[in-house]
C-alpha cells in the first residue's frame, strides 16, 4: 500500500553511525520524540548502525497518517516498527524501547522474531493500571485524570503549536521549533495515545519472547515502579534484571552514561 | 511634601522571596523540597522549621504522570518550562495554579529545579469554561458535517447501475472538507426497455438550500424523462418547473439518451450551460460534444442543441461538472488543457478507474482541498 520511502517519513526516521555496524534501534516512549536518545546514541555511534525515529504522532512524524484505528493499540506502533525494519533491511537488530515502547519491541519481536537478536527495555510496563492479584501502580481513575492534565496543558496547541510544526519547508527557526514540538503534538492524538498507553494490557505477550531480553528498572520510578520490573524480568524466559541508581522514569535523559554502561555490559 | 515609598527594614532581597506573592520552592529533580518561601508554607499550613513534603506527591496523579513523560524531559532538554497548569494539594483543597520552572543544569542528575506557582483559580476556571465550549462547539460542527453527509449521498446514487452493454462509472468529490453540501450531482436511470439517461449537473450556491434544488432538479429531469424521450423537451419542462417554482437559483445540466436497442449504441447529447461531455476514441483523439446552450432557472426562453451519433466500440464518453477544469492551485486552474491530457490517456485505462483517477488528479492539484465540488461520470462500450 505505502510506497517504500514513505515509510521513513512517516515516522521521521533518522540513520547514523557505522553503515554497516549491527543495527540499534531507539525507540521513544509516551510524550516526547526520538530526542530523548540524544545522550546516549553518541556512544554508540562509533560501532553500530543508529536508527531513530518517532511514532506516528509524535515529534517531526507525519501527523496526517494518524489513524485512530490502527493505533487504537500498541499493535499498530509494532508493525510501524517492523516496516521500518524491513525498510532498511534491517537483521540482527538491537531492540532499545523507552517507556511504553519497551511492550512496542516486546510485541514486533513476537511478530517478526527473525529480525531482531536483543532486546533492552527501559522502563516497561506490560499494564499500568492494579488488576486482580497484579499491581501495575495506577488505578483507572488516575489515568483519567491524566487525560484532564494533557487538555489543561494543550490549550495553546491548534493556535499556535500547528503552524509552527506542520510547517515542513524553510526552517529558520530550527532550534526553537525543536524545543517547542518535542513534548507536544495535537491535543487529540496526545489523548488518544495516553489512553492507549496507559489502558493496555501485554502481560500475556511477555512469555512468548524469547529473544535475550535486558530490563533497565530505574529507581523511584512512579510510572514504572520497581515491582512491575520485576514482574517483567520474571515473566520473560530470557531477560536480565538491572535495577540503576538513576531514578524517575528518563534515565536516557537523567543518567546517560549510567544507561550507556548497562547497554554496553548486556551487549 | 511627597516621600518616596519605602521598606520598612532593611531587606537583602530574603524578605521579597519570602513573601512574593507567588510560591517559591527550590527542588531536587525527584521533588525533595530544598528551601521553599513563606507563602507556598502559608498554602501548606507548614511552619518555617517543619519538614516539607516531596512536591511531585503534591500534584494531581495525571499532573504527576505529565510532569514524568513530559516537563521532566522538557526541563532536561531546554532548562524551562513555562505555564503549566497543575493543580496542588492543600490542607483546604487543591489549589489550581500556573507553575514555572527551570534548572541551570538541564540534563544533570544533581542539579535543582527553581520553581514558581502562581494561584490561578479564575483564569483556570475560565480556561475550563472556554474548553467545554470548545467541546460542543466541536460536536456542533461533527454533527452539522454528519448532516450534509448524509444529505449529500442522498443526492447522488449509491452505486451506479449496471447498463448492458456498457461499462458505467462516476466519481464524486465535496468541496473543500465536506462540511457543506455542494450543488453538484449526476444521475444514471432506466428509461424504458433499452434505453438509458446519464445526467450531471451543478446549481448555483451551496448549503441546504442549493441541496433541496438539487433534489427538485435530479428528480424533474426523472419525471420529464418519462413524458418524452426528447431531450430539448425534457430540458425546456425542467426550466418551466424551476421557473413556476421560484427557485431563484440557476442550474446547468448536460445530458445523454442512450439508446440500445440496436447493435450500435445511439446516443443522444445535450446540455444547459454546463461543460460539454466529452467523447474519446480508440486512438485517444477527444471530442467535444454537442453546444453550451441556456441554463436552466434564469430565463423563460432558452435555447439548446442535441447532437446524435453511434457509440463505436472503444469510444468513452466523459462527463465533468466545473469543479475538475475550474480546480485551482495558486492562480493556476486545473484547465482544459491537463483535461484533454488526461482524457487521451484514458483508453488505457478501464472505464472503472477514469472517474476516480481524474478526481483524485484534480484534488492533488488543489493540494488537497478542492475548491468546488468535483463530479465526473465515465462510460465505453464494452468488448
Amino acid at each position: 500500500m505505502i510506497p517504500p520511502s514513505s515509510v521513513l517519513l512517516r515516522n521521521n526516521v533518522t540513520v547514523a553511525g557505522v553503515p554497516h555496524g549491527q543495527p540499534m534501534l531507539f525507540a521513544h516512549g509516551y510524550g516526547c520524540d526520538q530526542n530523548m536518545w540524544r545522550h546516549v546514541v553518541p556512544a554508540f555511534e562509533d560501532t553500530h548502525r543508529i536508527i531513530l525515529f518517532d511514532h506516528v504522532g509524535a515529534g517531526g512524524s507525519d501527523l496526517d497518517a494518524y489513524d485512530f484505528e490502527k493505533y487504537d493499540s500498541l499493535h499498530g506502533y509494532a508493525s510501524d516498527i517492523s516496516e521500518i525494519c524491513r525498510e532498511l533491511e534491517l537483521s540482527e537488530v538491537i531492540f532499545i524501547g523507552h517507556s511504553v515502547a519497551s511492550m512496542m519491541g516486546v510485541l514486533a519481536a513476537r511478530q517478526s522474531p527473525e529480525t531482531f537478536s536483543k532486546l533492552i527495555l527501559v522502563g516497561p510496563s506490560p499494564r499500568y493500571i492494579d488488576d486482580d492479584g497484579y499491581r501495575g501502580g495506577f488505578t483507572e481513575d488516575q489515568i483519567d485524570d491524566l487525560l484532564v492534565s494533557l487538555e489543561s496543558n494543550f490549550l495553546g496547541w491548534s493556535a499556535q503549536m500547528a503552524p509552527l510544526i506542520m510547517g515542513n519547508d524553510d526552517r529558520p527557526q530550527l532550534g526553537q521549533e525543536l524545543t517547542n514540538s518535542f513534548c507536544r503534538t495535537d491535543p487529540d492524538i496526545a489523548a488518544h495515545f495516553a489512553k492507549v498507553t496507559f489502558k493496555s494490557d501485554n502481560r500475556d505477550d511477555l512469555p512468548e519472547v524469547e529473544i535475550p531480553t535486558l530490563v533497565l528498572q530505574c529507581s523511584d520510578d512512579v510510572i514504572a515502579p520497581e515491582f512491575v520490573g520485576e514482574y517483567v524480568h520474571r515473566r520473560l524466559p530470557n531477560a536480565l534484571y538491572r535495577k540503576m541508581r538513576a531514578t524517575g522514569h528518563c534515565p536516557n535523559l537523567s543518567a546517560p552514561e549510567e544507561t550507556v554502561q548497562a547497554i554496553r555490559e548486556f551487549l | 511634601m511627597r516621600t518616596e515609598p519605602r521598606l520598612a527594614e532593611q531587606s537583602d532581597g530574603s524578605r521579597a522571596y519570602d513573601r512574593a506573592p507567588c510560591g517559591l520552592l527550590t527542588m531536587t529533580r525527584t521533588g525533595t523540597i530544598l528551601e521553599a518561601n513563606g507563602t507556598f508554607r502559608k498554602w501548606l499550613e507548614i511552619g518555617s522549621g517543619e519538614d516539607l513534603p516531596i512536591f511531585l506527591d503534591l500534584l494531581r496523579a495525571g499532573d504527576r504522570i505529565f510532569w514524568d513523560t513530559h516537563l521532566g524531559p522538557l526541563l532536561d532538554m531546554q532548562g524551562q518550562v513555562n505555564e503549566v497548569a497543575v493543580e496542588i494539594a492543600t490542607p483546604s483543597g487543591p489549589v489550581p495554579a500556573l507553575l514555572n520552572a527551570s534548572t541551570s543544569t538541564p540534563g544533570d542528575p544533581d542539579g535543582v529545579i527553581d520553581i514558581a506557582i502562581f494561584r490561578a483559580v479564575d483564569r483556570r476556571s475560565y480556561e475550563r469554561e472556554l474548553l467545554a465550549e470548545r467541546k460542543l462547539a466541536e460536536e456542533a460542527e461533527s454533527r452539522a458535517r454528519d448532516l450534509a453527509q448524509t444529505l449529500q449521498r442522498s443526492l447522488i446514487p449509491p452505486t451506479v447501475p449496471s447498463i448492458p452493454g456498457l461499462d458505467v462509472s462516476a466519481a464524486y468529490r465535496p468541496a473543500g472538507d465536506g462540511s457543506e453540501v455542494g450543488g453538484d450531482w449526476y444521475d444514471v436511470f432506466q428509461l424504458g426497455a433499452t434505453s438509458w439517461m446519464v445526467t450531471i449537473g451543478d446549481v448555483c450556491g451551496k448549503g441546504a438550500g442549493a441541496a433541496a434544488m438539487t433534489a427538485f432538479i435530479r428528480y424533474a429531469i426523472r419525471g420529464a424523462s418519462m413524458e418524452t424521450s426528447n431531450l430539448k423537451k425534457i430540458l425546456r419542462d425542467v426550466n418551466e418547473a424551476l421557473l413556476l417554482e421560484r427557485m431563484d437559483t440557476t442550474a446547468t445540466v448536460a445530458m445523454i439518451r442512450l439508446d440500445l436497442a440496436e447493435e450500435k449504441p445511439r446516443v443522444a447529447v445535450s446540455s444547459a450551460g454546463h461543460p460539454l461531455p466529452w467523447k474519446i476514441d480508440e486512438a485517444g483523439r477527444t471530442h467535444k460534444l454537442g453546444s453550451p446552450g441556456t441554463l436552466l432557472g434564469g430565463f423563460s426562453e432558452i435555447n439548446q442543441e442535441v447532437e446524435r451519433f453511434e457509440l463505436e466500440v472503444g469510444e468513452t464518453l466523459v462527463l465533468i461538472t466545473d469543479g475538475v477544469t475550474e480546480g485551482r492551485s495558486g492562480d493556476e486552474f486545473f484547465g482544459e488543457d491537463r483535461l484533454t491530457t488526461y482524457l487521451s490517456r484514458t483508453p488505457s485505462l478501464e472505464v472503472s478507474e477514469i472517474p476516480e483517477r481524474l478526481a483524485q488528479d484534480c484534488v492533488a492539484f488543489q493540494d488537497g482541498h478542492p475548491r468546488d465540488d468535483i463530479a465526473v461520470v465515465a462510460l465505453r462500450r464494452s468488448g
